[in-house]
């Protein structure tokens, strides 16, 4: 059943991928078809095009809208630049400057256009590849200088600079979407994971398995340990209370029984007068109808328990409920 | 060194006086633990007022490890201290000895409130306590 599950899980991430994969071919068929109906001289598309809508195609959803809408700006003002050219550079400048409004980068982008026709000259009719003209672009940054980049004010400039070093980075490592795939590829731990199930092989699968095990495992005993460590301390707390309610059990019976031999003593008064007390006692108990002596038998009120009274008590005490009588009120 | 040596004889002579302590309340109460477990209250009733002294009646066995007893004090020449706590001793450490004696047993138990309640059972007590309290005393101080 799990072997199924897990079959099951298999599929359905590689349709996930395969769609996904699909989708970008899709999107990327749809601009390259809509890039070569706005184009009014190039009716059928240059690599350097395809290479553009790649790159405008793998941008995020909000800033590809930006360079479309500004791309489409630049097209109503007529410009007649390939997408090959203009891509790019509003790629950089949307990149470089992600807050200024579409005019804003327009402007910048179409006095860039300028700017880079006039340093570029003829090289710029040779190179119809983007890595060729953003090659080109790099080098010509290097040659910059406030002489060279005479006609741009003050703020293009500095525009134009930032850009155009965006341009060349976004070149380098054209930034992608992210998706849950590039968190797993960045997560050493996910990956392995992956690896662990994609990576083929049931003997993978196994050991994937027995490590999950494993760890449910130890959880399930770390668990466990808690448990027994937390009723290992209420025990010993109830052990503990069980003790100090004995010793105070004990405490009290001892002092009832203190209590009731301090009285017994007290009641005696002098050692000597007891011996003859005891002695007319005695007597009197050997006197009797029977020859024994008179132990009377009471039965507690709190308890019930039979409690023995000697002859000559005055206070007794239950030896099993501690509550205590007087003889003369009986 | 020495004042460490002096500390640790202090410890042996306190911890040998406590286990004398505990011996002799154990030596005097002995008979009357018997007592208070094998018989009845009419018995024990009798039994007091038939019989004075406990440390008459004690059995040969008893009288032998109360002679040890004795002995070993002499032999660590600790009569004072022995005779000190001797003086120290009341009948409450006899009843509290008797009473945890008798925690397992309800008749035991029963039979020592019967003894606590009684005026008599308690002189009788007392006067043992003292009886035996003198017999050691003298037998410490023999030559």
């Amino acid at each position: 059943m799990k072997e199924l599950e897990r079959e099951e899980l298999r599929r359905a991430r590689l349709a996930k991928l395969r769609e996904y994969r699909l989708e970008s071919e899709k999107r990327v068929r749809d601009l390259e078809k809509e890039l070569k109906s706005s184009s009014n001289e190039n009716s059928s598309a240059s690599i350097a095009d395809i290479e553009a809508a790649k790159m405008l195609a793998e941008l995020p959803e909000e800033q590809r809208k930006k360079v479309l809408a500004v791309y489409s700006a630049l097209k109503s003002a007529g410009r007649g630049e390939s997408a090959s050219m203009l891509i790019p550079l509003t790629i950089s400048s949307v990149l470089s400057n992600p807050n200024a409004s579409v005019d804003k980068t327009a402007s910048v982008v179409l006095q860039t256009i300028e700017h880079v026709n006039r340093l570029m000259g003829e090289r710029r009719e040779s190179g119809s590849n983007v890595s060729e003209l953003i090659k080109g672009v790099a080098e010509l940054i290097r040659e910059i200088s406030p002489k060279t980049s005479g006609g741009m004010d003050e703020d293009l400039k500095e525009a134009y600079k930032t850009f155009m070093r965006a341009a060349v980075d976004y070149y380098m490592n054209p930034p992608r979407p992210r998706t849950w795939l590039d968190d797993i590829l960045e997560d050493p731990k996910k990956l392995e994971i992956v690896q662990r199930i994609f990576g083929g092989g049931k003997e993978k699968d196994t050991e994937y398995l027995k490590l999950l095990r494993e760890m449910k495992r130890d959880e399930k005993e770390f668990q466990m340990m808690l448990k027994k460590l937390d009723l290992d301390t209420k025990l010993k707390l109830l052990q503990m209370r069980a003790e100090a309610e004995k010793r105070a059990a004990v405490e009290r019976g001892f002092k009832r029984l203190i209590a009731a031999a301090s009285e017994a003593l007290g009641e005696t008064g002098e050692e000597e007068e007891e011996v003859e007390g005891k002695a007319e006692r005695e007597e009197s108990v050997r006197e009797g109808k029977t020859g024994k002596p008179k132990i009377e038998t009471i039965i507690c009120d709190e308890c019930g328990a039979e409690i023995k009274v000697a002859p000559d008590a005055k206070v007794i005490v239950c030896p099993k409920c501690g509550a205590k009588y007087s003889k003369k009120a009986e | 060194m020495e004042m460490v040596l002096e500390k640790f004889k202090g410890i042996a002579i306190r911890t040998l006086i406590n286990l004398a302590r505990d011996e002799i309340i154990a030596e005097c109460t002995r008979g009357i633990v018997k007592l208070l477990r094998d018989s009845s209250p009419e018995d024990i009733w009798e039994y007091i007022n038939t019989h004075q002294n406990l440390m008459d009646d004690l059995p040969p066995k008893w009288r032998k490890r109360v002679e040890k007893l004795v002995n070993v004090a002499k032999a660590k020449k600790l009569e004072k201290q022995v005779i000190e706590v001797l003086d120290r001793i009341t009948v409450k450490d006899i009843l509290k000895y008797l009473y945890l004696k008798t925690a397992k047993n309800l008749k035991a138990r029963s039979n020592l409130y019967f003894i606590a309640s009684s005026p008599t059972c308690m002189n009788w007590l007392k006067n043992n306590l003292e009886y035996a309290k003198s017999y050691f005393k003298e037998r410490l101080s023999e030559g």
